[in-house]
């Protein structure tokens, strides 16, 4: 079936369900914190209509770092979907199967948080101030 | 801008059953006009997805046993994910484009009307530079084609200030002051009501709004300046 | 690495299996005459727990129909001003909290079992008391409006005019009912993860596990998290409410918007988590009509996980007219754009599926059809509603109205009558109507769209939310006549499906097993199907067994397979591991027992005496509640077994007592607490919203606790969980003297850290009625020293169990519970003491 060395890598005891949830953590983990410093900030300064592009542009940044963050995280994801070949669907009763399907879906939920977090630095394109 | 006003316009006179003096989709003022433009062409792009994805379904059912997965994975991707994600971006730079304007700050001499939400009436107060402040209740009398400031106060519960027609809601909120600007562009009389529950009396908080032309709102203001002890 | 285990070649002889059938059956028997309501069995009470669902969707459905025969025609005066507003208040409140999160609750519990081959649930009292509490407090709210006490304050009782304006019982009752409820919700939540996770048959690795369970999964998580929210906004209104402390009044430095954050943190996510459970039941359905396994199994992980995170992101949506800041607005308009691609992924995926296979015509499926129709609809006025700018026009207005509908009527309730007519025969072995079935989603079908398309207009030409009349002349006259006529033929709907299920069917023929000819696991059972569950626990090695493994059938029916007996006579089930599903142990489980109900009568004192402010009655009632539980822990848990393992077959052993991360006392103690710790970020995130909302937070007129007592009680609380850290390990090491003298020191520190946390506040005479400021820091006080209390009780528990021999080096399973509990204690006084000590100092 398959070598050793394969075994262990896709041994039960290597692998766990937080990577599935690692991609829409982060996209939570930006968008929270750009509530929160938007928030903050807005509640700080004296006059509302006054411009705040350096929030946004914080925003913004910090939203690549998350999309690179997500990007590495798919990247691991593929590597396990393309385990040693074969081909969706991944239901087999196998380690390996079950490796690969982890990694797909592991790839899905980057994409879907790497979509919303995209939508989230688009939405600072047209606002300007905290009004 | 044009588009909206031709494209509301265009729409109301073909849905006729959308006219009316409390109406969002008979616009009479700016903000209005622009929602109202926008909520017919999201309605254009709902009804042909719905259309689209109904067709699709049928279509399905009708092949039995023919269907190919992979087919079926690409309609998964390209149906799915990939052009909700790209429609849903364009939704979303029109829809946020329009916000901005929808809440910003008036010119400095722009008319100014404080709203006060009491259990359930509406209280009006002028402050027209100048003048002396002067209060009206549940009717506000503005003149055509001048934006309006509204400051929004309460003392009791949550209320929210709405005349359809001419623009969206705000709520009054008690601790908070909350700005709404109007810019209505029709003559008439234009029913608005509280749009946030508060209390037994919610039902029957209406107001209207009379928008008269400019040279006949100076001479309201006179004699309401009359009824005003110095 | 386990093999993959084949099923025996050959079958026992029909003695040896007869005599195993009895054994199993006499320890699932179900006890009669009235000791019947004592039964935890998960296919009993699942079975109660429906039916009373059913029961109040009735009810607030009911009330919908007054509400529509009230605004069939202007200025009607069928209710009064006062009874529309507990009409309307009780219909939403109903909707939500007793019909849309318990039948997911319901159905579960009585499903999910059989779906993956266990014979029941982790914790079976636990769900019984579940249902208890749920029939205690459904009722003692229901009950409200028949008294014309019920509340008016709206399902979302906003304040100011819940707080102040609102004299009488009625908001009290929704808030202390509401959050007993909740409570029981919690409970069924922690339930079901661990039964996801760790009660599955050999071989479902965690990518064959049913559809059906990952939303569960999914659904229940979120529970965790959107819960205590709400249930922190209750208590701190309910603190206004009754003792004047101003969290929501702006007079005295409080903010109704704070109201607002809390019960839409909750708020929004709930809507998920009643519509993705309900979606999978259609993703159990549509294969079995499609004869052919799910197309984009994966997609649909996708789809239950996404929409789980993104749905926390969404909250403020329902706020976009309160004056916030448009940077704000914007970041929620996306996030709420966005959620609509995982949940459209999914309906693609049903697409497929009836694409690639052979659909055959149902019942199940015809309002399958109809539900997604609508579903899409509300979908796309939900996308419309989301972009900020029109939401200014339409908040509040009937558009919503017709939006929540359309999704929650099309994407739960739909399903659910589908799940109904497709799961009925494994209820009692019959069949439900075709005819009538036919007959009743056409009325549904149509009733919903006359009453509901029309609302869309209604809303958008002025009509305002939660009015019991409107004005006459400005056409809104002829659109809420046809929704009022549309709500009785949805009525007719219901009274024609409400018949088929009443109706008498002893003359029905018996379904035939597996009737539709499904590839699940729960098509196993027998008509009607045996008190035991399932025949013996199968190896599983694909995610449809019944189409997919030969023979699987008779394998299971003749014990072929793991655990066919019950030697001695005990209620068991397989726990498994989390990732591949491997055996861990043969969990003994209880049997039939009163400490449910009992506990959950007096559980639910402690809740519904406050609303009449009896508070010398809720202390007792919560004094006696408390020996209950301590009672049934005592009884019931941890029972240390006869021998170390047992042999389940095939040559495979596993313990029957484990203690620590394996264990699923455990994690539910683990879950349970990641509830309690997020109501806690609550509390710490209300300070810090005051804190935007004020220059001066704290104000610098009023005194604050200082940082000298918070930090001895800090300190004090870090030393009782150090010790009972240790006291785990001299437990484990026969070190008795050292383990009495640790844990006894421990509660000596604890009480110590109780009492500086509270003379914090205390010596600088802080008056929570005063002002936000010293209500905030009260509240923290009082959070940390209660957990602190919870967990000195916990302390002496260990003591008593060990002094009584019921827990000892090896069979250590309380104190690793309990020094799991402590952890959390250490984070959340930590926290408290960081904010309301350390914050000022900062600034």
């Amino acid at each position: 079936m398959s070598s050793h060395g394969t075994h262990h890598e896709v041994a039960e005891e290597r692998q766990s369900l937080w990577l599935l949830v690692l991609s829409p953590s982060i996209w939570a983990v930006h968008f929270l914190a750009s509530y929160a410093g938007a928030a903050v900030w807005c509640s700080t300064i004296d006059d509302r209509a006054q411009s705040v592009d350096a929030m946004r542009l914080w925003i913004v940044l910090f939203g690549l770092v998350a999309l690179l963050c997500i990007g590495i995280i798919a990247r691991i994801g593929w590597r396990k979907y393309k385990f040693e070949g074969g081909d969706p669907p991944f239901d087999k009763d196998t380690a390996e199967d079950r490796h690969r399907f982890l990694g797909a879906a592991t790839v899905l939920l980057s994409g879907v948080s790497a979509i919303a977090t995209i939508y989230s630095c688009l939405s600072m394109l047209f606002i300007r101030n905290c009004l | 801008m044009k588009l909206q006003r031709l494209t509301t316009a265009t729409i109301t006179l073909l849905c006729a059953g959308c006219a009316g003096p409390q109406s969002a989709l008979s616009p009479a003022g700016v903000e209005a006009e622009r929602i109202a433009s926008l909520f017919w062409w999201m309605t254009a792009g709902a009804g042909i997805v719905w259309i689209g994805v109904m067709m699709l379904a049928l279509f399905a059912a009708k092949e039995r046993g023919r269907g190919e997965r992979s087919r079926g994975g690409r309609w998964i991707i390209v149906g799915g994910a990939a052009t909700p994600a790209v429609v849903l971006a364009v939704l979303l730079l029109f829809g946020l484009a329009m916000l901005p304007d929808l809440l910003a700050v008036p010119p400095k001499d722009t008319m100014r009307i404080h709203v006060t939400a009491e259990q359930w009436w509406w209280r009006f107060r002028y402050e027209i530079p100048g003048r002396i402040p002067f209060e009206t209740a549940n009717e506000l009398r503005l003149p055509v084609g001048e934006p309006v400031e509204f400051l929004l106060h309460s003392t009791n519960v949550i209320h929210s200030f709405w005349i359809p027609s001419l623009g969206g809601k705000m709520d009054a909120i008690p601790g908070r002051v909350n700005r709404l600007v109007l810019h209505p562009t029709m003559t008439g009389t234009f029913l608005g009501t509280c749009a946030e529950y508060c209390g037994v009396g919610h039902g029957k908080m209406a107001m209207q709004a009379i928008v008269v032309p400019k040279d006949a709102f100076a001479p309201w203001v006179d004699t309401m300046q009359g009824a005003v002890r110095p | 690495m386990t093999e993959d285990i084949q099923p025996l070649a050959e079958a026992a002889s029909e003695e040896v299996r007869q005599g195993q059938e009895a054994r199993l059956m006499k320890a699932w028997q179900q006890p009669t005459g009235w000791r019947y309501w004592s039964e935890v069995n998960n296919s009993i009470v699942g079975l109660w727990y429906t039916a009373l669902v059913f029961i109040f969707l009735l009810f607030g459905g009911l009330l919908a129909l007054m509400m529509r025969i009230q605004l069939a025609i202007p200025g009607n005066t069928f209710l009064s001003p006062n009874l529309y507003s507990q009409v309307f208040t009780m219909h939403g409140s109903v909707m939500m909290f007793l019909f849309a999160i318990p039948i997911f609750e319901a159905v579960s519990i009585l499903f999910l079992p059989q779906m993956m081959g266990a014979r029941e649930l982790p914790f079976p009292r636990l769900s019984a008391f579940g249902f208890w509490a749920f029939l205690i407090g459904g009722m003692f709210l229901c009950g409200s409006i028949f008294f014309n006490a019920g509340p008016t304050g709206g399902w979302f009782m906003y304040p100011p005019l819940t707080s102040r304006y609102q004299p009488g019982i009625g908001a009290d009752m929704w808030l202390l009912g509401f959050s007993f409820i909740e409570v029981s919700a919690i409970a069924a939540a922690v339930e079901l993860i661990v039964g996801v996770l760790k009660c599955r048959p050999p071989g479902m690795r965690i990518h064959l596990i049913p559809l059906y369970a990952w939303y569960v999964l999914v659904a229940a998580g979120m529970i965790l998290f959107a819960f205590p929210p709400l249930i922190t906004g209750s208590m701190l209104l309910e603190l206004e409410r009754a003792f004047n402390w101003p969290f929501f009044d702006a007079a005295r430095g409080g903010d109704p918007l704070l109201w607002q954050h809390l019960f839409w943190l909750f708020g929004h996510p709930e809507v998920y988590i009643a519509f993705l459970p309900s979606v999978a039941l259609v993703a159990m359905i549509v294969p079995a009509f499609a004869r052919t396994p799910i197309a984009g199994y994966k997609w649909i992980v996708l789809s239950a996980i996404g929409t789980g995170f993104l749905s926390f992101g969404l909250w403020v949506h329902h706020m976009f007219t309160t004056g916030l800041p448009g940077v704000t607005l914007a970041l929620f308009s996306a996030a709420s754009q966005s959620v609509a691609i995982p949940t459209g992924v999914q309906i693609f995926c049903f697409i497929a599926t009836v694409y690639v296979g052979r659909l055959r015509s149902s019942v199940p499926m015809l309002y399958v059809a109809g539900g997604l129709a609508t579903f899409v609809i509300g979908g796309l006025t939900g996308v419309m509603v989301a972009v900020a700018s029109f939401n200014f026009q339409a908040h509040d207005t009937h558009f919503v109205v017709a939006h929540l509908h359309s999704v929650l009527i099309g994407g739960t309730i739909f399903p659910v009558i589908a799940a109904a007519y497709y799961f009925f025969p494994l209820i009692n072995g019959k069949l439900l109507s075709e005819r009538l079935g036919r007959i009743a989603f056409w009325l549904l079908f149509c009733g919903f769209n006359i009453t509901f398309l029309p609302m869309h207009f209604t809303g958008l030409r002025g009509m305002a939310r939660r009015v019991y009349t409107y004005p006459a002349g400005i056409g809104l006259e002829g659109l809420n006549l046809t929704s009022s006529i549309g709500a009785l033929i949805l009525a007719a709907g219901f009274g024609v499906l409400l018949w088929d299920i009443l109706r008498p069917k002893g003359k029905d023929a018996d379904s035939p097993r597996n009737p539709w000819e499904a590839g699940s696991l729960e098509w196993l059972q027998e008509m009607p199907g045996k008190p035991w569950g399932i025949r013996s626990i199968p190896e599983i090695d694909s995610r449809y067994p019944l189409w997919e493994q030969p023979n699987f059938v008779r394998d299971v029916d003749e014990g072929r397979f793991f655990m066919p007996d019950a030697e001695e006579g005990k209620r068991e089930m397989l726990v498994t591991s989390i990732i591949d599903a491997k055996p861990e142990q043969c969990l003994r489980i209880p049997g039939p027992s009163f400490i449910t109900l009992i506990s959950a009568i007096f559980l639910g004192g402690v809740f519904i005496f406050p609303t009449f402010k009896m508070y010398w009655s809720m202390a007792v009632s919560g004094a006696i509640a408390l020996g209950c539980i301590l009672y049934w822990l005592w009884e019931g848990s941890g029972l240390i077994p006869e021998k170390e393992e047992k042999a389940i077959g095939h040559g495979v052993t596993v313990p029957l007592y484990v203690s620590g991360p394996s264990s699923v006392g455990w994690w539910a103690m683990m879950i349970t607490m990641l509830a309690d710790l997020t109501a806690f970020v609550s509390i710490v995130f209300g300070y810090f919203f005051y804190w935007t909302l004020h220059k001066d937070f704290p104000p610098a007129s009023i005194a604050g606790p200082g940082w000298i007592w918070p930090v001895a009680g800090l300190m004090a609380s870090l030393a009782a969980w150090a010790l009972t850290l240790l006291a785990r390990g001299w437990n484990r090491k026969e070190k008795a003297g050292w383990f009495y003298a640790g844990m006894g020191s421990a509660v000596v520190l604890a009480v110590f850290g109780i009492y500086a946390l509270v003379a914090g506040p205390s010596q600088a005479a802080m008056n929570p009625e005063e002002n936000v400021y010293p209500a905030m820091v009260w509240l923290l006080a009082i959070w940390a020293a209660v957990h602190v209390a919870a967990g000195i009780i916990m302390q002496l528990y260990c003591v008593a169990r060990r002094y009584a021999g019921r827990m000892t080096a090896r069979y250590d399973i309380d104190i690793a519970n309990v020094t799991l509990y402590w952890h959390f204690v250490a984070i959340t006084v930590a926290g408290c003491v960081a904010v309301m000590a350390g914050f000022p100092l900062l600034r």
